[in-house]
């Protein structure tokens, strides 16, 4: 039976070494997908997995975050991320990421970066907004493309769909996204 | 803004929306979708569908005029695989689906006749129903012949009312030589263990009455092709890959 995400957090604020294993145990295949999708190298992805769990060590407290899930993939994307852009330079290819920068692109069309962190939280704000307005099976479609980097098939095997179907529900939420960017003059 | 930015931006996305996807479970695909839509688990399903191949009509050129070709999903069920169709030659087809879980059978058509003008119709034949009331079934669609290697994309939609087996009629109609040319043909699709197959069963010259006219789209977007289709009344589209 696995322990309860509030009873882990507890481990951490008691600083109890078994929140690292129960977390491991609950989570580590979890976090391992992430970054693996990311980075497409196992030896990076369990390093950044373990990361994960160092950040969790540290951040815990004072965080005590509402869903424990949401937080360490969070925390395991953003640092399979940092990862993969040191990576990059080595033209180490392959990976969801790539392939989803490359579908990504039809959403933007060039033109300056956000300035600053304002901007950034107002791009999220409004990533939001276009996510809530979608129905619950093809934001989760979309989260799991482009947030989690899953490949198309896997996808599609989840839902029990076609890989054409996800690609075509894909394909409208990124024209619709990019409307939304154009009109909030985001590019 | 690049799309490592925006990458970076679907990162921060609120918490809940994570939470609800690390807790959602896989859905087991169905073993045989298309019952839903009532077309399914008979011994026969027999769909007529209009299509010309030049072979097979009596007193034509030799050269080839028309063919059609039928699609079935592909090894990486990404990319259709398209075979032309002869008669009485069955060929194995697959269902697809749109995000409302309509199934459609989807077919191309190919006019290399010279005389043929830019446009031409395919339509079903057999039921008079004015199709223009049904926004999301649409059995013909009239488009510009030679927007995509002169192939002409034709979704087929069951008729989930109608009773098994189904028969349409399916024309294609264009203006030769001051007359109207217009040839009829059957295509039969049947389901056996699970696989649909489609045979092109007759073929002729006739002359016909349409009742629907619905205009399709066709724009490359490198590797996908994205499909408009527009009635009087709505406008929707998929996009799917072909093989070039």
């Amino acid at each position: 039976m696995l322990m309860n995400d509030q009873d882990i957090i507890k481990l951490y604020w008691t600083r109890s070494e078994q929140a690292i294993a129960v977390t491991a145990e609950k989570y580590g295949k979890y976090c391992y997908s992430i970054a693996f999708q990311i980075l497409n190298d196992h030896e990076d992805a369990m390093e950044c997995v373990n990361d994960t769990y160092l950040r969790a060590w540290n951040s815990m407290p004072p965080n005590r975050p509402d869903s424990l899930s949401a937080y360490l993939g969070k925390i395991t994307r953003n640092l399979a991320r940092n990862r993969y852009k040191l990576e990059r330079t080595k033209k180490r290819g392959g990976s969801q990421t790539a392939l989803a920068l490359e579908e990504l692109e039809m959403c933007i069309a060039g033109g300056g970066d956000p300035a600053d962190s304002m901007e950034m939280q107002a791009l999220g704000g409004l990533i939001n907004s276009f996510l809530f307005d979608q129905t619950e099976r093809n934001r989760n479609i979309f989260l799991r493309r482009y947030w989690m980097l899953s490949p198309i098939k896997d996808i599609a095997d989840f839902y029990g769909i076609s890989e054409s179907k996800v690609k075509s529900i894909l394909f409208r939420m990124r024209k619709k996204l990019a409307k939304l960017l154009k009109d909030e003059e985001f590019y | 803004m690049n799309t490592e930015t925006l990458l970076d931006a679907i990162g921060s996305v609120n918490d809940c929306f994570i939470t609800a996807l690390s807790e959602e479970e896989p859905v087991r695909r169905k073993p045989v979708r298309l019952s839903r839509i009532g077309i399914a688990a008979a011994a026969c399903l027999c769909l007529v569908i209009g299509a010309i191949a030049y072979h097979a009509i009596k007193g034509e050129p030799a050269e080839l005029l028309f063919s059609i070709t039928a699609y079935a999903k592909g090894q990486d069920n990404m990319n259709p695989l398209g075979e032309i169709l002869e008669l009485s030659k069955p060929v194995p087809i697959d269902a697809f689906f749109l995000d409302d879980e309509t199934a459609f059978f989807l077919f191309s058509y190919e006019n290399r006749d010279p005389a043929a003008p830019n446009y031409s119709l395919i339509i079903d034949s057999t039921r008079s129903r004015d199709y223009r009331n049904y926004e999301n079934i649409i059995t013909g669609i009239m488009t510009e012949i030679g927007a995509q290697d002169n192939q002409t994309y034709v979704f087929y939609y069951p008729d989930s009312e109608q009773a098994l087996p189904y028969r349409l009629h399916l024309s294609l109609d264009y203006p030769r030589e001051n007359n109207a040319l217009v040839r009829t043909a059957e295509l039969c699709i049947t389901q056996t263990n699970g696989q649909y197959y489609v045979e092109l069963v007759t073929i002729e010259k006739s002359r016909i009455h349409y009742t629907d006219i619905t205009s399709v789209t066709i724009k490359d977007n490198t590797s996908t092709y994205e499909i408009i289709v527009t009635s009087e009344k709505s406008e929707f589209g998929w996009n799917i890959d072909f093989h070039q």
